[in-house]
């Protein structure tokens, strides 16, 4: 019992001195991290993530056991995706670094800064909740660069090209397999439930308006939702 | 204790506006798609009969104050009673119809929240007056997620589904082409907007009338004949709509708002120095320089701009 009570006082620790960037005082957690804080972290973070995009579950109607699969894959995904991110963090230090970190700690370095990503639950908020999420994912990067800077030992220019062309290549390789991942996904959801998978909402009032058609919405979901000659939405990116 | 008061509150805001979302979520992922597909089925497929002598229908939306469908404002009755003495059987009023939920549940019955509201309901005129205003917060909000590209087309789809129940309920014949007007106050008309998407998609062709309205870039302006904004130069509630959303600003030039004021079906009609509420609002008795009262103002002008459009006939006298 005191060693779960030391651990969630250690994680609570970490996670108050990440939000405050408080860098001298992450100093013992880095010198002794654990592989279960820092997984926990990105759990807790692909948690707040699964809360904020409540939204997508509910306009494909997850509910019940569809939910807690769902929560697993996203935590498989948080991991798989924090993983990614540390090897391209961890190649671009060995190329240009002198003393390129470990992989580990490249690992860790980029879950730690994934810290505000904590309040991406407030993405749920309506109006302004995209923007919140958004705002986390500034707060994320900035602490991503003050963490480089800080444990590689280089200078904030450095630090800054370093944690700036792990998000650049981070987010390149995370288009080049949206789509292909994206049509798998289709499929494999269409095959589990005997529905088409929504995207988005406003996938609901075109539905609303043209038949079922696939071939039809494919047509018109590339674009602009054009009906009766009318553009009345434009493509955004609603995450 | 300030400090204390205030941490309690943003609590609470905090608390509402992360669950605002949740009813719509919950009943879009339940029932939502086939209630929905249901009723626009419905509305396509059936060949009208003959004989309803009814020339425009009225679905009327109360302001973010109101709790139950049943309850319409007091000073608001008197608008309804004038338009029915006007346009007699030419003119079928819908009321009952509470917007700011799903499935026309009002606050005070049938949810397990419903003590909780009937508390601060209760709270009117005593001592903690002030916290029933958490009614109208609440509806705000709602009116908030109405607005949300994310959420909106999940809430519209269900408060269509209400109106037209009441519309059928009211004899409204689906395929008669028979024009519907929306009336709605202040955040009731956002949530019209919403509805109009869903009504119009299945032929029936919708209007909007907004009272002190306020209204998001709602893809649903883009399906509406006609919305006519009534405003008065005192208030303060409608100025924050191009501020809160970015599509109704003057250089969003592909919005829904901006395109229907291009088209020429978005008006506004200013009234006077009318305030959004409270002595000198739209239904106040105060007097006008040309010897009527606010609300008669009001009420002439809703009722000469459904003339001028065509949709209704006045009552034959006789």
């Amino acid at each position: 019992m005191n060693q779960v009570v030391t651990w969630l006082t250690d994680l609570g620790s970490l996670i108050d001195r990440l939000l405050r960037s408080d860098l001298a005082g992450l100093r013992p957690a880095y010198d002794n991290w654990t592989w279960s804080l820092t997984l926990t972290l990105v759990l807790l973070v692909a948690t707040s993530t699964l809360i904020g995009h409540a939204v997508v579950l509910a306009v494909n109607r997850v509910h019940g056991a569809g939910v807690v699969i769902s929560s697993l894959l996203n935590g498989l995904y948080a991991v798989a995706s924090t993983i990614g991110e540390s090897v391209v963090l961890w190649l671009i230090a060995r190329w240009t670094l002198a003393e390129p970190p470990s992989l580990a700690l490249a690992l860790w370095l980029v879950a730690v800064a994934s810290a505000p990503r904590l309040f991406h639950f407030l993405e749920l908020v309506p109006w302004i909740g995209t923007w919140l999420g958004r705002l986390a994912q500034v707060w994320s990067f900035v602490l991503l660069w003050q963490v480089v800077s800080t444990f590689l030992g280089v200078g904030a220019v450095v630090g800054l090209l370093l944690a700036g062309g792990t998000w650049v290549v981070t987010y390149l390789v995370t288009q080049l397999v949206r789509a292909p991942t994206g049509r798998l996904l289709e499929v494999i959801w269409y095959r589990v439930t005997g529905r088409d998978l929504y995207h988005n909402s406003r996938e609901i009032l075109l539905r609303a308006v043209v038949s079922d058609d696939p071939e039809e919405l494919d047509q018109r979901l590339d674009g602009p939702l054009v009906v009766d000659g009318v553009t009345v939405v434009q493509p955004e990116d609603e995450r | 204790m300030i400090w204390g008061i205030l941490v309690a509150l943003l609590g609470i805001l905090t608390v509402m506006l992360l669950t605002a979302p949740l009813e719509t979520l919950s009943w879009w992922a339940r029932r939502g798609p086939e209630q929905t597909r249901r009723s626009i089925e419905h509305r396509r497929s059936l060949t009208p009969e003959p004989g309803d002598p009814t020339d425009c229908y009225l679905v009327y939306f109360s302001g973010v104050g109101v709790a139950e469908p049943s309850i319409i404002p007091k000073p608001e009755l008197p608008l309804l009673d004038s338009l029915t003495k006007r346009f007699g059987d030419n003119l079928r009023i819908v009321t009952e119809i509470y917007p700011y939920a799903m499935e026309n549940r009002g606050l005070l019955k049938g949810r397990r929240t419903a003590w909780w509201w009937r508390f601060l309901i209760s709270l009117k005129g005593k001592r903690f007056g002030a916290l029933s205003a958490l009614v109208s917060l609440r509806n705000v909000i709602q009116v908030l997620v109405s607005a949300d590209r994310r959420y909106g087309p999940m809430f519209s789809a269900g408060v269509a589904r209400t109106v037209w129940k009441g519309l059928l309920g009211a004899g409204y014949q689906p395929g008669s082409k028979i024009p519907v007007v929306f009336m709605g106050w202040s955040g009731g008309a956002q949530m019209a907007a919403g509805a109009s998407w869903y009504l119009s998609a299945a032929g029936v062709p919708t209007y909007l009338m907004a009272l002190g309205g306020v209204i998001a870039d709602d893809p649903g302006i883009d399906r509406l004949q006609h919305l006519w904004q009534l405003i008065g130069t005192k208030d303060g509630v409608i100025p924050l709509a191009p501020i809160a959303f970015s599509g109704r600003r003057p250089w969003a030039r592909d919005s829904s708002w901006q395109r229907g004021v291009a088209d020429g079906r978005v008006t506004e009609h200013v009234l006077g120095p009318f305030k959004h509420f409270g002595h000198g609002s739209y239904l106040s008795r105060r007097r006008a320089p040309d010897g009527r009262s606010y609300r008669d103002v009001t009420i002439d002008t809703a009722g000469d701009l459904l003339v001028a459009e065509g949709l209704v006939r006045e009552q034959d006298p006789a």
